[in-house]
Formats: structure tokens, sequence, C-alpha cells
């Protein structure tokens, strides 16, 4: 009888442990939780659901991304490997020094953050590849002759030309770059170019070259549900294009907490003073302004 | 197999299960960064001098005393005041004076500084005030 009811309680607790966390992944919020989890997480790629009827034409509405392919643990992942991609990168000789020469404070080649390298460190802005990598919320603004990508992260936009003009013969390099676009059925193919090979493709330190040349698909498969694939054409830096996995955005209706984006702005006073207090003495073992050593 | 065996290896089962559960949440603390040992989670108990709500991430200072009753001076990394704000803390989540109890995971490098991101284990004039997740990846962690 106690044989019995141990056994009972053993197989309740190997369905809770081993089938249940399974069942939620496919059902549950894109949310996450964990002291210091960080972006490194890596969630179900669950299927979207059905929504309501929508204009797939119509991307506007505030999205959020969630699934896997969010990086910043590193966990597994190939030393020339991104964020955009759980292949290893096909980098050319220059490709892979460029890599090597960006000290990331996250992923797979992660140091400590004050021997880094990272342009966000000092401030810089992500830029559109690392924008669109990292989690935080966006809005898409459709207006007549343009799509407006409004973000949370920087509090910054770009501008997606729908009026059938053609990409600039040498486009200036941007931080957010210059991006023209055609409807491919469901999907708006956007091409952009013109990104300034200063910044990083991810918070792992992939390189770019001011070659770069991206073509992003997006889709809204329903009301809820937005996907993105990126093609990477970089003859500097990669011996071929390579496609990124999916990122999947869900969606962000009124009154869940990142259907309003707020102001999130790096500046470079703030930066120095989390130097100055936490980063240089976290990382290199020296007392702070308001901290000692032990 | 007799029932006394039977029942230690289903014993042990639940065990082996019971820490498997419980390391899920350890197995995920690798991404906030690697100054940090997250291995050696460990229980500060003192009076907040100071809290900034800034980017890139909040900063929370706090006077401990050692077992000799040394006063040490922490600072302890928070997460982005954007994503405090999604778990329900405020600019005026801490004031100089109130006496806290919180779990930081400390600097490897031997700094008085720790970080609590995510949901971050604190008490606040005794009254549990550890956040709810944050909408979003990671729990929202921002670099």
């Amino acid at each position: 009888m106690r044989n019995r009811a141990i056994a009972s309680l053993a197989t309740v607790v190997l369905v809770s442990v081993v089938l249940l966390p399974a069942a939620l992944a496919q059902t549950a919020p894109p949310q996450e939780s964990g002291q210091g989890q960080g972006r490194g997480g890596r969630r179900a790629n669950a299927i979207p659901p059905p929504g309501p009827p929508h204009d797939p034409h119509d991307l506007s509405g505030t999205w959020m991304q969630f699934g896997p392919g969010l990086g910043g643990g590193g966990g597994g992942h190939p030393q020339t490997g991104s964020e955009w991609s759980t292949e290893p990168l096909p980098l050319t000789p220059a490709g892979l020094a460029k890599l090597n020469g960006n000290h990331p404070g996250k992923g797979p080649r992660a140091g400590v953050p004050a021997k880094g390298n990272d342009p966000l460190s000092d401030a810089n802005v992500p830029g559109l590849l690392r924008t669109l990598v990292y989690g935080r919320p966006f809005q898409f603004l459709p207006t007549e002759d343009k799509i407006v990508q409004i973000f949370e992260w920087f509090r910054i936009w770009r501008e997606i030309w729908t009026d059938g003009r053609k990409m600039p013969e040498d486009p200036d390099p941007r931080f957010y770059g210059y991006s023209v676009s055609k409807w491919d059925g469901d999907t708006l193919v956007v091409e952009t170019a013109g990104l300034d090979p200063r910044l990083w493709g991810d918070e792992w330190g992939m390189p770019f070259s001011e070659e770069m040349r991206l073509e992003e698909r997006w889709r809204r498969v329903d009301r809820d549900n937005l996907q993105l694939t990126i093609t990477f054409t970089d003859p500097q830096m990669y011996t071929k294009p390579w496609t990124s996995e999916m990122k999947r955005f869900r969606l962000q209706k009124k009154g869940m907490p990142d259907a309003e984006m707020l102001e999130v702005i790096f500046t470079p006073m703030d930066e120095q003073d989390f130097d100055k207090n936490i980063r240089n003495p976290s990382s290199l073992g020296v007392p702070g302004p308001k901290s000692g050593v032990r | 197999m007799d029932g006394t065996i039977r029942t230690k290896v289903f014993c042990g089962l639940l065990v082996t299960m019971g820490i498997g559960m419980a390391s899920i949440p350890a197995l995920a603390h690798h991404g906030t960064g690697v100054a940090y040992d997250t291995n050696s989670p460990t229980v500060l108990t003192g009076t907040v001098t100071e809290f900034k709500w800034l980017n890139p991430h909040a900063q929370l200072f706090l006077d401990t005393k050692d077992t000799g009753g040394n006063v040490q001076h922490w600072a302890v990394e928070m997460n982005s005041p954007g994503v405090m704000t999604r778990q329900g803390w405020t600019r005026r989540q801490f004031k100089p004076g109130d006496e806290v109890t919180i779990t930081v995971y400390p600097s490897k490098a031997g700094a008085l500084v720790g970080s609590c991101i995510g949901i971050c284990k604190v008490t606040i004039n005794g009254k549990d005030a550890t956040p709810k997740p944050a909408p979003g990846p990671g729990g929202g962690e921002q670099f």
C-alpha cells in the first residue's frame, strides 16, 4: 500500500517534471523569470495559434519578441555563433579577424565587461541589427509612403519606404541603414543597406562591413503573431549569403505590460556613473566610490 | 525487488527529481554577466544608503556589517528601470534608512558588488518585496 502510494507520487512528479514543462512551453505566454537569467533563456518555439481575422499587409501594432534564438548566455553556442543563428557564421578570414577583435560581455566569447570593447558600453546606439535581435518592444506605424518602425530601445526610429523607390546606388552609412520595401504575397520584403560597420550585429560581436545588405522578410501570420527572417549578404565578412533563424514577435495588446513603450535611453552620463560604481569594480575587483573589496 | 528496495528507489527518484526541479532556475542563470559568481548566492542584510534609478541598470547601495561588526559598503546592480517598472517597482522602491535583506551574486573579482537581476529576492523593512517576473525575453534583463 505504502509502496503503491509512493509509486503514484513518483508518477505524478515524473509527469510534472518531464511533461508539464513541455506542455507549458507550448502554451505559456512569452515570459521568463529568474535572477540573472538575462536574455540567454531559450524558450519553446511555439507554433502560433490561429488568430482572429487580420489584414496581412497591415503590420501596425506594438510587437515583442519571444521564442528561441534569444542570445546572451551562450552555453553550447559555437565560438563563431550569433544571436541571429544557431549555426556557425560562414566567416571569411577578414570576418573572423573582425569577430575576434570584438570583445563582448555576453555570449560564448564573453569576457568581463570592463575589459571589453562593446560600443554600447560607451552609450553608442545599438543600431538596426542589434535592436532587431534584442527583445524589447517596437511598433510599426504605416503611413502613405513609408512604414515607420519605432523602437523602445534608445527611443529611436527608422523608415521603411513603401513608395516604390529604389535603393540608392551608394547609400551613406547610417546606424539604422536605408530601407526600401515591396510586398511578396503577404510578406513585406525590406531591402536594407548603408549600415555603419562600426557597430555590432548582435550582442556577441557579430561583424559586418559597409557592404552588408539585408533582405528582411516580415510576415504577419495572424493578428497576434509576426515573423522575421533576414538574409545577410556581405562578401567582405561572409563567404556566402546566410539566413537567420526565424524570429517571432507577439502583438502587445492594450493593457499588456509591453504595449506601452517606455523611455530606455542610455546616455554617457549614466553609463559613466554605472561604470564607476558597478561595471568596473565588479569586473576588476577594485573598490568603487561607494563600495569596498573583500 | 522487495518493498524496501522499491521504496528506496522511488525515494531516490523523488530526491533526484527534486534536485532537478530546483536546478532549473539555476541553469538559467547565465546571462547577466560574467563578472558575477552565480554559484554563490549571498544574502546581504543592511541599511540602504542610496538607490539610483538609472540606465543601463539601477544601483542600490547599502551598508552591512561583517562578523567583526565592521561596516561594509556594498553596491548592487539591479535591472533597468524600464524592466523594473514592468515588474511593478518604482524609483521610490528603496529609500535611505530602509533595512533590507537581498540575495545577490557577488563579484568574482572580490569587489563588494553583487547583482540582483530578474527575480530579485529582497525584503524591505521586513516585508517581502521580491518583484514578479518581467514580461518579455529573459525576465527582461537589459545590457
